[in-house]
């Protein structure tokens, strides 16, 4: 998801520059709940 | 020293070529696509799958791009994806948003399998396998990397997609056959587009392309 490479490919495809504060902001917080789901099954995994 | 360092060059090498093998297949397959003018028929296909713009989305943002993942990777899903977004009236930093978002997962198993083929390369999965009491000796890497899990990540877009077509009557044997048929005319279609005359004259053209170019660079 936060990958600076694809964001710049996919931002020079469509032509815009200088938007990475907000493509952030938009990939953050479903991120966040990304690693925190795969982290506590990843944790299930492991040790239980 | 100098052993260690051929050793070191050749090994990265290979490497390099391994990963230039798999772009060279994106590129190659997106110029078929440019030559038979698929993308602008995108549009009308995913209208006859469904013409509600959310489905149209998640079929792009997750299937799509988790199939460009899965065959050619290192950004070319995000950069090929997020035209076709803006082509289906999202705005510009949403379509990048979402098209980032469906590349997440699946980048784990996708290039072709490299960060699978590299990470467990000095994994012998038959000794772990024997190890829990499963020995097939022919489970190799490469073997283990046929059963990506690119598969499961398109049947979880299938289930989703349907689940949110359908709602609580997922379990409806009408709404599946008439999925079902659905699902099978787009295939027959693809299909018939694969097999049309045009791929062989777009691999002709492609080739006195590449003919050309080698011609004037000498």
């Amino acid at each position: 998801m936060i990958a600076l490479t694809d964001m710049l490919a996919g931002e020079a495809v469509i032509g815009v520059k200088n938007r990475e504060r907000q493509i952030l902001k938009g990939v953050f917080v479903p991120c966040t709940i990304y690693l925190i789901l795969v982290g506590i099954t990843g944790m299930l995994m492991a040790y239980i | 020293v100098l052993d260690v360092l051929f050793i070191s060059y050749a090994n990265g090498f290979f490497v390099a070529f391994d990963i230039f093998i798999i772009i060279f297949g994106a590129i190659f397959f997106l110029k078929i696509i440019q030559e038979l003018e698929v993308i602008k028929n995108v549009s009308y296909y995913l209208e006859h799958f469904s013409r509600d713009y959310r489905i149209q989305i998640i079929i792009l943002a997750w299937f799509f791009e988790n199939f460009i993942e899965w065959t050619a990777g290192f950004g070319t899903p995000v950069a090929v994806v997020t035209p076709l977004l803006v082509g289906l009236g999202l705005p510009v930093i949403s379509a990048l948003v979402i098209a980032l978002l469906g590349n997440s997962a699946s980048v784990v198993f996708g290039a072709a399998g490299t960060p699978i083929r590299t990470g467990f390369a000095r994994f012998d999965v038959s000794l772990a396998l024997g190890s829990i009491g499963i020995s097939f000796s022919f489970i190799t890497p490469h073997v283990f990397n046929l059963f990506n899990p690119g598969f499961a990540f398109i049947f979880a877009g299938l289930v989703t997609m349907f689940i949110w077509k359908s709602g609580k009557r997922i379990f409806s044997s009408s709404i599946a056959n008439a999925f079902l048929r659905r699902f099978q005319t787009s295939c027959s279609e693809i299909f018939s587009i694969l097999w049309d005359k045009r791929l062989v004259s777009t691999l002709a053209c492609y080739c006195r392309w590449a003919s050309s170019g080698r011609r004037q660079a000498t």
